[in-house]
């Protein structure tokens, strides 16, 4: 039984627990976050990605351990910025969305992504979702919502 | 661009980008038991003993014995057991379900579960036919004696997977008068709920289906729900408690419906001025353990076998055969794929042994308006494919690549393919088998809201049927609400599947509203409903296989651009270059989604997504393994979208869903072959397959 | 220590092991998805693993004398932008699954795996890179060559923990780094390359060859490498083709769901050939 602290979008919390367990579960089971979705299990899909000290990172492999005082940023924290607003505004426009599944995971990516490279290029927007697997859409439409909403949302990142 | 395709904002996507979507593993049940599916390891064999522990306290198992009704799921046939009783007939094959509230124990007692086989040789050899089909045109026999060049090939697929990133999952509860809803990730409510009518033996109120947010389906949620909805439905009549049975990526992969792998070898005769006047075809799929939608997946292959060209003397026939496997099934496009993939090969083959471009070989056998179908119909509207070639051929700059490319000695390569979709169920199937219903409820404020039982499941049907609907009605599309179909709520307007939401389900809708509309009164509560009314011209004969195999066809250009490495013989996607005749657009950005997933799905069918199968055990089980694109592997797109208005179509529409695919698969091969001056016979054409063409293969 | 489990220094982490605690659970990328469980439920993990990604003197990189020294867990993604990083890993680093993954893998977490399919590790394989492993007993370097095994087999001792890796400086060297997997990215290897070469007054002064996914480990041949040594480049393209036909005897790879043997032999060869001819 481990007791962690960290802070989960913006507000400080503590699991007591066991250290193994996935992010994710604790995210979706404990706090009841379901924006967070498991499409894989094994880190392939990206559909369960959040923001672990403003980088990406894949919380079904990431044992809930390593987020000891750090801070965790999941899609329902994050959707109340005016970073997101721009991403949403882009992903409307360009018909970034289908079936959805991936598409949190994508605005998480996509935020991670500007907040490194506020105005990427097109090659650095398809490595940046590298980790991102989408089966509706082929992904351009995604890349230029994200590459829109740089120079739409240009002095947010 | 006509008004109804300039697009609007689609009606799900804001719930989708903050996560407030909720799909089937999102919802938050009371007291819910969590299912786990114990699964037969070997491929045949009987069932000696099922030694279960003792369960604790509040822990079921549910297997066949607790089936009330039939043991059947009906999907055309009741030929799948709900869980095996006496015999399995593939690997994964469900035999019981555990259920409990604590997923520790769950697990643990699922783990401790001992069957006990007697195993049989399982049949993995395709000699075991359970559907056969044909049909003849014309005189074939005679065109190949007469021939001047018989030319002979055979093709093969391989298994597909839909990899819709939202593992499949269902949820039931009980209601207080004893009715048991269902709400789970599919395509066809009424599906699920006919088939666990007859699994529960219960009558119509017994049952209730609810589709929630579906992330992603493509065919794999149109039949599978079907079981998985009947062993949850039986699993809550049993415990009296909410059951949830959700499945993780490697059991959806191992366990559900993927396309058929098919081996088709093709014959063309041709006359002395090297066209081709005739074509024998023969068919094989997999079906796998179960028929299921085999037998239809197969007719659709058959009525293809032409591609999209007249070809006057035909002789074809197919099977789908059963082996100890997964049970393939519903994938986007539907025995299409396959036959377009061998048709287009075929032609390019021909094409490069008369020393003519694949691309000209192709346009001298088009199919014209007016022209005879394979199945002795006839293509009643205008056929725009000459115009959509020469716009694909400038806008990829096909001439000049084709002839630079096969001298600059760079892996590089180009190829296009020519197809078509037939829109809706095939012959009459609306009519004899749906029988779709549709209503439109509209409250006193003037809101109307949109009754039918298609699903969007990321396709965008919901803002496309909106849109229709409010466009008739002439009010703004933000009146018009298309909510998940409830079995409750919706009249059965058939399965979301076929192409057929927006022309057929689209079309009564319209029909509807111009009905509410013409009755109109502000501020009254009122409602609309149409039904399927045949087309007087359509006339098709099932047994024969002869007349009208669909009301309308979508047509379909793609080019596709490749380099190949020379060191590794990995293919790089330089370019995609499509035109699409689908009537009219009903939203441009939906159609354009529709466009870019489908060809990037058809494109990786035939190059890159790999799924093999020994002793009946997958090889690729987990998105690891099983690889499909990313978006560093696809290649910028360009589609073009004519206008061709079909005139029983709402605005002029056609079928979209399944055509984008079509075409994916056969060009990307021949840009391959072209970048290496190899045929390919195979797909998908793997570096792999690519090293031993290169090593031994024929030019 | 802030949790029990989760020390924040080394000294702490030591401790833990040297009492009988473990495994060392690194990032997690690796571990979390071979121990998974159904339904959520927590991976196969002891409860007396030690969970080292949170120690801050783990994570740096820094330049000692003729080497570049990495903390063991320092996020690839921290070495993909540091200037210190070497080319030849930067390059494997760039083409290690997506940023997500990056940014929680590390190092140790992928030494200690010893997939012969890893990336990072074949590149510091080839720059002949060494690991620095720690216990309350001592400490001891050991070279990469020599530290995987076997799959998921090393020489780390129960109480050791993998703490840095010591890299020899490679500014002098032409490298090239090849991986090919089942996509363009994201992807685990079915073969893949990692070469360099260190010229001087004419002739090679150094020359490794590296290959992944050939073998229960990442393979080089010390024994063909000294052969080269002395040669000029020309010499070396000259003798390609018996270059290639000893290489042919040593690499053995298998065939898998990923790709199969002949296709992973012919290319490894191919991309060997394509780094002699480049130097």
């Amino acid at each position: 039984m481990a007791r962690i602290e960290f802070t989960l979008n913006r507000e400080p919390v503590v699991y007591e627990g066991d250290a193994a367990r996935r992010l994710i579960d604790v995210i979706r089971d404990d706090f009841g976050l379901k924006g967070t979705k498991e499409g894989c299990g094994e880190g392939e899909c990206g559909a369960c990605s959040v923001l672990v000290d403003r980088a990406v990172v894949p919380s079904c492999l990431f044992p809930v351990a390593n987020v000891h005082g750090r801070h965790v940023v999941t899609i329902e924290d994050f959707r109340n910025t005016l970073r997101y607003r721009a991403l949403e505004r882009a992903f409307l426009e360009e018909g970034a969305v289908q079936c959805g599944f991936c598409t949190p995971g994508m605005i998480i990516a996509a935020e991670a992504l500007l907040s490194k490279d506020p105005h990427p290029a097109a090659e650095a927007v398809v490595e940046g979702l590298a980790g991102n697997l989408c089966r509706c859409t082929g992904y351009n439409m995604i890349v230029r919502a994200i590459l829109r909403a740089a120079k739409d949302g240009d002095g947010l990142w | 661009m006509t008004d109804i395709s300039a697009s609007i904002v689609r009606r799900d996507a804001a719930a989708k980008i903050s996560g407030r979507a909720a799909y089937v593993a999102d919802l938050a049940v009371e007291g819910v038991l969590h299912a786990r599916t114990v699964r037969s390891t070997i491929a045949k064999g009987a069932i000696l003993k099922v030694d279960v522990p003792p369960l604790p306290e509040g822990v079921y198992t549910v297997d066949h014995s607790d089936v009330p009704g039939e043991n059947g799921v009906k999907i055309i046939f009741k030929d799948m057991p709900v869980f095996a009783e006496r015999e399995v007939r593939y690997i994964g094959e469900p035999i019981l379900l555990v259920c409990g509230p604590d997923k520790e124990v769950v697990d643990e007692i699922a783990r401790t579960i001992v069957v006990t086989y007697r195993e049989e040789p399982a049949v993995f050899a395709w000699i075991d036919s359970k559907a056969h089909y044909a049909y003849h045109k014309g005189d074939s026999d005679k065109a190949f004696q007469n021939a001047a060049r018989i030319h002979t090939e055979t093709f093969e697929t391989g298994y597909q997977e839909q990899a819709y990133l939202e593992p499949q999952g269902m949820v039931g509860y009980p209601e207080a008068d004893g009715k048991i809803t269902l709400v789970g990730s599919m395509q066809c409510p009424y599906y699920v709920k006919n088939a666990v009518l007859g699994v529960l033996a219960c009558d119509d109120a017994g049952i209730r289906v609810i589709q929630a947010e579906t992330g992603g389906a493509f065919g794999g949620k149109e039949e599978f729900p079907s079981l998985t909805g009947a062993q949850v439905a039986v699993a809550v009549r049993k415990t009296g408690k909410p059951v949830s049975l959700l499945y993780e990526r490697t059991e959806d992969v191992e366990v559900t419906t993927k396309r058929h792998p098919s081996k088709i070898t093709l014959s063309a005769a041709l006359d002395a001025d090297l066209r081709v006047i005739g074509l024998k075809a023969t068919v094989g799929l997999d079906a796998g353990a179960y028929l299921g939608l085999s037998g239809v997946v197969l007719s659709r292959a058959l009525i293809a076998a032409t591609g999209a060209y007249t070809i006057p003397h035909l002789s074809v026939s197919g099977d789908a055969y059963r082996t100890n496997t997964v049970p393939t099934g519903a994938f986007r496009g539907f025995g299409a794929p396959q036959m377009f993939y061998a048709v287009e090969q075929l032609m390019g083959h021909l094409a490069a042994s008369l020393g003519f471009d694949p691309v000209a070989f192709k346009r001298r056998h088009l199919a014209r308006q007016n022209d005879e179908t394979s199945t002795g119909g006839r293509f009643r509207d205008p056929i725009l494919l000459p115009s959509m070639i020469d716009d694909v051929l400038e806008r990829s700059d096909y001439k000049r690549k084709r002839r630079a490319f096969a001298k600059d000695g760079a892996w590089k390569g180009i190829g296009v393919s020519v197809f078509f979709h037939g829109c809706g169920f095939t012959g009459s199937g609306e009519a004899t088998h749906i029988k779709a219903r549709v209503r439109l409820e509209k409250d006193a404020d003037g809101r109307v809201v949109v009754r039918v039982a298609s699903a969007d499941m990321g396709q965008g049907s919901s803002t496309a049927l909106a849109k229709i609907v409010a466009g008739v009605l002439g009010r703004p599309a933000d009146t018009v609400f298309v909510p998940h179909p409830d079995t409750d709520l919706a009249p059965d307007s058939g399965p979301t599947v076929a192409s057929r939401t927006t022309m057929i389900v689209g079309g009564l809708l319209a029909r509807a509203a111009a009905k509410l509309k013409e009755a109109w009164v502000d501020g009254v509560v009122q409602s609309a409903e149409e039904r399927y009314v045949q087309p007087d011209f359509i006339r098709w004969d099932e047994e024969a296989f002869h007349g009208d195999a669909y009301p309308a066809y979508s047509w379909g250009v793609t080019a596709v651009e490749v380099e190949v490495d020379r060191r590794s013989c990995a293919v790089t996607l330089k370019g995609v270059w499509s035109s699409y005749d689908v009537g009219t657009a009903i939203d441009e950005l939906l159609a354009l989604g529709q466009a870019d997933g489908g060809v990037t799905q058809g494109i990786a069918y035939g190059y890159l997504e790999k799924m093999e199968i020994r002793d009946g055990r997958l090889r690729q089980r987990n998105f690891t393994d099983y690889v499909i694109p990313t978006a560093s592997d696809v290649g910028p797109t360009d589609t073009v979208f004519v206008d061709n208005p079909f005139a029983y179509g709402p605005y002029g529409a056609k079928g979209l869903g399944e055509l984008t695919l079509i075409g994916g698969a056969p060009a990307v091969t021949a840009a391959i072959e072209h970048a290496i001056g190899r045929r390919i016979t195979k797909i998908p054409a793997t570096p792999e397959n690519l090293l031993e063409l290169i090593e031994h293969g024929q030019d | 220590m802030v949790a029990d489990r989760i020390p924040d220094t080394k000294a702490e982490a030591l401790a833990l092991l040297a009492a009988g605690g473990g495994p060392v659970v690194s990032g997690g990328t690796d571990l979390m998805v071979k121990r998974r469980r159904w339904g959520g439920l927590t991976p196969m993990i002891p409860d007396k693993a030690v969970y080292v990604a949170n120690i801050a003197e783990l994570s740096y990189v820094k330049k000692t004398g003729g080497s570049v020294e990495i903390g063991a867990e320092t996020p690839l993604a921290v070495l993909l932008d540091h200037p210190f990083t070497p080319a030849l890993l930067r390059a494997a680093i760039r083409e290690t699954a997506g940023p997500g993954i990056r940014n929680t893998a590390t190092l140790a977490g992928n030494l200690v795996n010893a997939s012969p399919a890893a990336d990072p590790a074949l590149a510091l394989h080839c720059l002949s890179a060494s690991v620095r492993l720690e216990s309350a007993r001592g400490v001891r370097t050991v070279a990469l060559s020599d530290f995987a095994t076997g799959p998921g087999r090393t020489l780390l001792l129960p109480d050791e923990l993998l703490t840095a890796i010591l890299v020899p400086a490679d500014d002098a060297w032409k490298t090239m780094f090849v991986k090919v997997g089942g996509r363009k990215a994201d992807a685990i290897a079915k073969v893949s390359f990692a070469g360099a070469v260190k010229l001087d007054g004419g002739v090679l002064t150094a020359f490794a060859a590296a290959f992944g996914a050939v073998g229960p480990t990442i393979l080089r041949s010390f024994a063909i490498e000294a052969k080269v040594i002395g040669l000029s480049p020309a010499d070396v393209r000259e003798r390609l083709t018996d270059l290639s036909a000893a290489y042919a005897d040593v690499i053995r790879p298998i065939d898998d769901q990923r790709s199969d043997a002949h296709y992973r032999k012919t290319v490894a060869l191919n991309l060997l050939a394509d780094f002699i001819r480049s130097i």
